[in-house]
């Protein structure tokens, strides 16, 4: 059902949105973010996020800082910036927006 | 036994099975090829790499210290393809609907400022005539109708300047079409550059509700000359281009019923405003009230035409779906349906000046006064 080629454009465009939500409530690593996707229909892997969260970057919605790790190299930590978080604002009341005009047209 | 190659991940190094050094070469490869055009090409390749040797990780350790070819199809596997193109082309879920509202002009390009000033629209949800006072109240946070009352204390008070404001902010304010925009109707937007994208998109708009217009007609033409093709026997071809569900009998029926209902009462409609308006530039009032001395009677019969508009519209509105309902012989009808009304008004005039006390005699002084309405006006303004 969800791998239907015709939900894959609405996962696509979601994914962002759900990636605001994600780093909104801590400074986060991909792994993090992979593992919240993880057994959702958002699963998602580094060759899609690390694209999307350099674009998200430049767009100055989101601005990592490295921390190093007990246990290899350092990491990126993401964080949402003033912007990203005014973003994430437009989104969620937009997505309630949607979903309203879903419920009030099967009715 | 196989041979080993040292590759360098992001700094570090690793030990790898040829094969899975070929996979390993493929992937990345590949995926500098996606990213090229990336602007951050070359971080998003440090990442990827760093991933894939945080994943190798996991494999190396307690006495293995290379990697197979399975382990690195896995790894490569979780990895996932690199996927670029829509993702950085399309933009989010947001930039696609406000590229929607704004019809490819420059607006479209360069998406809203996310955390930008409070806007003013207009806003067509529930609006009287276009949404003005409605987007004001938005603004300001108050309901519509207190923006709408005192509105038409400032129209009075200023003679009637203040319509002249509302013409202007009707034309450069843009309307909220999306719900984004919608929940920014709390701002102004002006900078000159903005001004005039608004006046040109509305010029636009026009243009293209005009266009909307003509397709009717011409839609209804086509239909009219088929079907008088089909009376003379010859068969239209299937599909026939102007094939819209015909209404159901219910439904003519009903229209033949409320079409004349429609017409007797805007037939008195018409007819009542139109002794207002006499009676306004007579008399300077409606038939026994008067207008306040400081309220010129241009503004009065702006008020006027504006509440008949207000009141018509619907009628009009049931009027035209009755026409649609009538189906093929909707030319016919709606001929007969105007001399209809127009012997309506007629009738109502007579009788109003026949059979309403003192009417006859204001008829009569209508066409006394009439001289003097130039200087009437002239005086006023």
């Amino acid at each position: 059902m969800s791998s239907d080629v015709k939900f894959l454009p609405i996962r696509k465009g979601l994914l962002e949105f759900l990636l605001l939500k994600i780093i909104s409530a801590d400074k986060v690593y991909v792994a993090d973010i992979l593992g919240r996707l993880a057994g959702t229909e958002f699963a998602t892997q580094e060759g899609t996020l690390y694209p999307l969260l350099s674009k998200m970057r430049r767009e100055n919605l989101v601005d990592y800082e490295w921390q190093e790790s007990e246990s290899g190299p350092p990491r990126k930590y993401y964080r949402l910036t003033a912007k990203g978080r005014t973003q994430l604002t437009e989104l969620n009341d937009y997505w309630r927006e949607i979903n309203r005009t879903v419920q009030k047209l099967e009715r | 036994m196989n041979k080993v190659i040292t590759v360098n991940l992001n700094g570090r190094a690793y030990q790898v099975e040829e094969q899975a050094y070929e996979s390993l070469r493929a992937y990345l490869d590949e995926a500098a090829r996606l990213l090229a055009d990336d602007p951050d090409c070359k971080e998003i390749m440090a990442d990827l790499e760093q991933a894939i040797g945080d994943k190798g990780l996991r494999y190396l350790g307690s006495g293995r210290n290379v990697l197979g070819e399975a382990e690195m199809k896995r790894i490569l596997e979780e990895m996932g393809p690199v996927e670029t193109g829509e993702l950085t082309a399309g933009g989010g879920p947001s930039a696609g609907a406000s590229a929607g509202s704004a019809s490819g002009s420059g607006a479209a390009a360069a998406p809203r400022e996310t955390s930008g000033p409070k806007r003013l629209y207009l806003i067509k949800e529930g609006e009287m005539i276009a949404g003005v006072c409605n987007g004001l109240a938005a603004y300001f946070g108050v309901d519509p109708t207190i923006v709408r009352l005192i509105f038409v204390v400032l129209l009075v008070l200023s003679s009637g300047l203040f319509g002249i404001a509302y013409l202007v902010l009707m034309f450069v304010v843009p309307a909220a079409k999306t719900p984004e925009e919608r929940a920014a109707a709390r701002g102004l937007p002006f900078n000159a550059q903005e001004l005039v994208e608004q006046t040109k998109r509305h010029y636009a708009d026009m243009k293209d509700s005009h266009q909307r217009w003509r397709d009717k007609r011409r839609r209804n033409k086509e239909r009219e000359f088929w079907s008088r093709k089909e009376r003379r026997g010859y068969e239209p071809p299937h599909p026939r281009p102007f094939d819209r569900p015909q209404p159901g009998y219910g439904a003519q029926v009903a229209a033949g019923i409320v079409l004349p209902l429609i017409g007797v009462i805007s037939a008195v409609l018409t007819v009542a405003c139109l002794v207002a308006l006499a009676s306004l530039l007579t008399t300077g009032g409606i038939i026994g009230w008067s207008l306040p001395p400081d309220v010129p009677p241009w503004a009065a019969i702006l008020v006027l035409i504006a509440a008949y508009a207000m009141v018509a519209a619907p009628l009009r509105a049931v009027r035209h779906a009755s026409y649609e309902a009538l189906g093929p012989r909707r030319s016919w009808f709606v001929f007969w349906d105007g001399v209809l009304w127009l012997a309506l008004v007629i009738l109502a005039w007579w009788i109003a000046a026949r059979y309403v006390p003192g009417m006859g005699e204001f008829f009569q002084g209508l066409f006394h006064n009439w001289r003097d309405i130039p200087f009437d006006i002239a005086e006023a303004g």
